[in-house]
């Protein structure tokens, strides 16, 4: 095709470097390749037929001037190898000195061979055995679902029906198709299949199971929502939760105060910007009180926040390692108040703040984050405390109420409280209990709620991966169906690919598929980057390959038609004509690469061993930016 | 090995088997492993020739570049034959050497190697002492091939050979292998004393 190439079409095997003994007159390169054929004569075939070298029927026969046959391979090796003389009589012989016996050619191709495969009574002449053999029901073949079991060709239809492991059934559940072998592990993810609940056998779909077991199974074994503060509780039923909590009350608050006060701390000692995490609050308050019971000195900054007003020396005083008689500022006030009605609330017979009840553990540092000073004072909760202390505390607290204009879940109950607190009534023992009470009902919740929050998230996610891969196969269809039989094939990097045929890594490589229309012929390009057979290393390879259409039955079959493949030349300087390296071949319907594909991708491909010299992709105008590209055009007739 | 010299000794094998000499007992060749890289030949001697009646083994080595370079073949046999070394088995023969053609198979070399049998080429030896002997007395020449024959290649005996038995006998019994003593008496006409002092130096 390009210089030093030949004429001939060449029909090749899908595999990359596997060849069949071909039959077709027109596969002269092929045929040159190889020794004599070695098939099943029938009769047997006659001597003058057979190659002295090969000992096997003529292929491409040639003639020597000493008047004797050979296979056009043969006699080339054994001049090559074993010198210019005749094998038969050892008289002179070269090269030249041999002819193409296209008589003997003729008759041998028209001799009579029987099917080489088991089972098959088929006799034909040699010439046909090739298309035969593509479609003899005795072939063995590969199940084209890549099972990886081979069968008579005739079987395949039955085994991809009933046995392929890999063949598609309806999951009866969710009506989506399912490789056959997959069912089982299907089950398991098949959002509705219906399982008993491991905790209390409550029948549910897959797809209710993971929420219910999260949220609602009143079985299913849950740590205590106050775990995170230190509740070491073990797992408990999730219906035992409530009587859990019920009874720990005391305990949880204790627990509750405790991490604030840690967290409070920590806002001290830790430089801002050193978030607190409070899963990590044991480790944090060990090292805070280790700074305290030490009297670190302050930086400049904290002593500056350490501006406490007098009403709160009362509650400093008592328990606090620190140097006494600084004072907090505002925020730190804040803070102190809050620690303040905590304290209430452990200690029954003093007002009752309801206030934190409005926000879970996780928002109750949320609370805390404008406060950029904490008060140091771990084990506060065993102080003295006294009326006038708690009086401040409300007080103050109610002044944060005011100032920062901070949220609160509850405006009203705050109100109360404030109010409470100004008139100096406390609360009796039971109305705090049960405030505490539905202080633990928010709070419980609100996680759930953030959990079903979590949960809807993550639905949303998934659905909108699952979009997403919609839209790239949509979008991937649309190009191989709507290029109307012109296929533009960008192969990156190209030298990369190259080497990998050159080492034999991958000696070939197939393009995606296209369709010549709408609801026309799906095929696609194969190319061996360093050549095939007689072309290995000299030539690039380009072939044509038909692949199973979803139109297949409704279309006509052997395609006729033309095909035109190219290498695109691209050189962008305007003045000069572009020279892509263009072929077009014309569909033989006799060829097996023509048929009607009985596997995925036809094995029989039709293009061009020698399609170019690979040395002339190489000086720039054919392969840029380490791209090569390759223009396919197919129109049917 | 190379696909070609496999293909091509699978192919010569079952032509030598089908054989009509192979029918008649003349050749025959076996395999000694799977790769089809060595095979045992065996032809019989020939009629009208001191081999008559004898059995001769060959090695037969297939070289990676057949047919287009011969086999290697050697007679484990031992024989008396100007043109193979009664020491080594080698055969001086010109197909298996220069004159070696792609188109010769194992069945044309074994027949070649009969034919070898019937007609020894003395002016191109390969053993030189029995290529002199040949030319130089013939009839002594043929009675001590006969003999190697009988010795060593199954053929049958005849009582007017009996002189020779005795001789080996003899230099046997003064203690010398039996092998070097005949090889000793056939290299010195049966001389038995010459053939001692030739043990002996």
């Amino acid at each position: 095709m390009k210089p030093g190439g030949r004429g001939a079409g060449y029909e090749s095997t899908g595999m990359a470097g596997q060849t069949t003994p071909g039959t077709s007159l027109q596969k002269q390169q092929q045929e040159e390749m190889t020794e004599g054929w070695d098939v099943l004569w029938d009769p047997p075939l006659e001597p003058k037929y057979e190659c002295p070298i090969c000992l096997m029927g003529l292929r491409e026969p040639v003639q020597t001037n000493c008047g004797h046959r050979f296979c056009r391979y043969c006699i080339l090796k054994s001049i090559r190898d074993a010198g210019a003389r005749c094998p038969v009589d050892n008289s002179p012989l070269t090269e030249e000195q041999i002819f193409p016996d296209n008589f003997a050619k003729r008759e041998i191709l028209a001799l009579r061979v029987k099917c080489s495969n088991k089972g098959c009574k088929e006799k034909m002449e040699l010439i046909g055995l090739d298309n035969h053999l593509s479609t003899c029901n005795f072939a063995f073949v590969r199940c084209p679902l890549e099972c990886g079991d081979t069968f008579w060709r005739k079987d395949i239809p039955e085994h991809l029906d009933n046995d392929c492991p890999r063949r598609l059934v309806k999951c009866e559940h969710c009506f989506k198709e399912i490789p056959f072998d997959q069912q089982e592990s299907h089950m398991e993810e098949c959002p509705n299949v219906v399982r008993p609940c491991e905790f209390c056998q409550q029948q549910l779909t897959n797809e209710q199971m993971a929420r219910h077991v999260e949220n609602e199974c009143p079985r299913a074994l849950v740590l205590c929502i106050f775990s995170a503060v230190g509740c070491n509780v073990e797992k408990m039923e999730r219906r035992n939760l409530s009587e859990h909590l019920q009874e720990f009350t005391q305990v949880h608050l204790r627990l509750l105060l405790n991490a604030l006060q840690t967290l409070k701390d920590s806002r001290f000692t830790h430089r801002p910007g050193n978030h607190s995490d409070p899963l990590s609050l044991p480790a944090r308050m060990q090292d805070v009180t280790y700074e305290h019971r030490h009297n670190l000195p302050l930086t400049h900054e904290q002593q500056q926040m350490l501006v406490l007003p007098p009403g709160h020396m009362a509650v400093a005083t008592p328990v606090s390692p620190l140097p006494i008689g600084s004072e907090l500022p505002q925020g730190g006030d804040g803070i102190a108040k809050l620690s303040h009605s905590l304290q209430q609330l452990v200690m029954p017979n003093r007002p009752f703040q309801p206030r934190l009840g409005e926000t879970t553990w996780s928002s109750a540092e949320d609370y805390l984050e404008p406060v950029t000073c904490a008060s140091p004072y771990p084990g506060v909760m065993t102080s003295p405390f006294t009326a006038a202390a708690a009086a401040g505390g409300a007080h103050a607290y109610a002044h944060l109420e005011g100032s920062s204009g901070y949220r609160t879940g509850d405006p009203s109950s705050v109100g109360t409280s404030s109010r409470d607190m100004d008139s100096g009534n406390p609360r009796s023992e039971d109305s705090s209990m049960a405030d505490a009470r539905t202080l633990r009902t928010k709070v419980h919740n609100q996680e759930a709620k953030i959990v079903e929050q979590q949960h809807y998230i993550r639905e949303l996610e998934l659905k909108l991966g699952s979009l997403q891969q919609k839209y790239f196969e949509l979008d991937e269809r649309t190009k191989e169906r709507m290029c109307n039989g012109t296929f533009i094939w960008r192969i990156k990097e190209y030298s990369k690919l190259r080497q990998q045929a050159v080492k034999g890594e991958a000696t070939v490589r197939h393009s995606s598929g296209f369709y010549t229309s709408y609801y026309g012929y799906k095929l696609c390009v194969r190319v061996n980057l360093n050549g095939v057979d007689s072309a290995h290393g000299t030539h690039i390879s380009l072939f044509i390959h038909f692949m199973m259409g979803e139109n297949d039955d409704i279309l006509e079959w052997p395609f006729q038609g033309k095909i035109t493949l190219s290498i695109v030349d691209q050189n962008s300087n305007p003045a000069q004509q572009p020279k892509h390296i263009t072929e077009t071949l014309v569909a033989k319907p006799s060829y097996a690469a023509f048929q009607r594909p009985t596997t995925l991708r036809n094995h029989k491909g039709f293009g061009y061993m020698e399609f170019a010299l690979l040395r002339s992709l190489e000086n720039g105008q054919y392969i840029k930016n380490d791209t090569l590209i390759i223009k396919c055009m197919v129109q049917p007739q | 090995m190379a696909n070609i010299a496999v293909a091509r000794i699978k192919r010569e094998f079952k032509e030598v088997v089908k054989s009509e000499e192979a029918a008649k007992c003349n050749i025959r060749v076996e395999l000694i492993d799977d790769n089809f890289t060595e095979l045992r030949g065996e032809i019989a001697g020939p009629p009208e020739t001191p081999y008559e009646g004898g059995k001769f083994l060959l090695e037969i080595k297939i070289p990676e570049t057949y047919p287009f370079n011969p086999p290697k073949v050697k007679f484990m046999t031992k024989i008396w034959h100007p043109n193979i070394s009664s020491v080594t088995g080698a055969i001086c023969l010109d197909i298996l050497k220069d004159q070696w053609a792609a188109a010769m198979t194992l069945r044309t070399v074994l027949l070649s190697l009969q034919a070898l049998l019937s007609a020894a080429e003395p002016d191109d030896p390969q053993d030189a002492v029995v290529a002199k002997q040949y030319k130089e007395n013939r009839p002594l020449w043929e009675k001590t091939a006969r003999h190697w024959a009988q010795e060593y290649a199954e053929a049958p005996k005849s009582k007017k050979d009996e002189e020779f038995y005795d001789k080996v006998s003899q230099l046997v019994e003064m203690g010398f292998d039996r092998h070097r003593a005949l090889t000793a008496l056939s290299a010195h006409e049966w001389n038995i004393e010459r053939a001692t002092q030739d043990l002996i130096s």
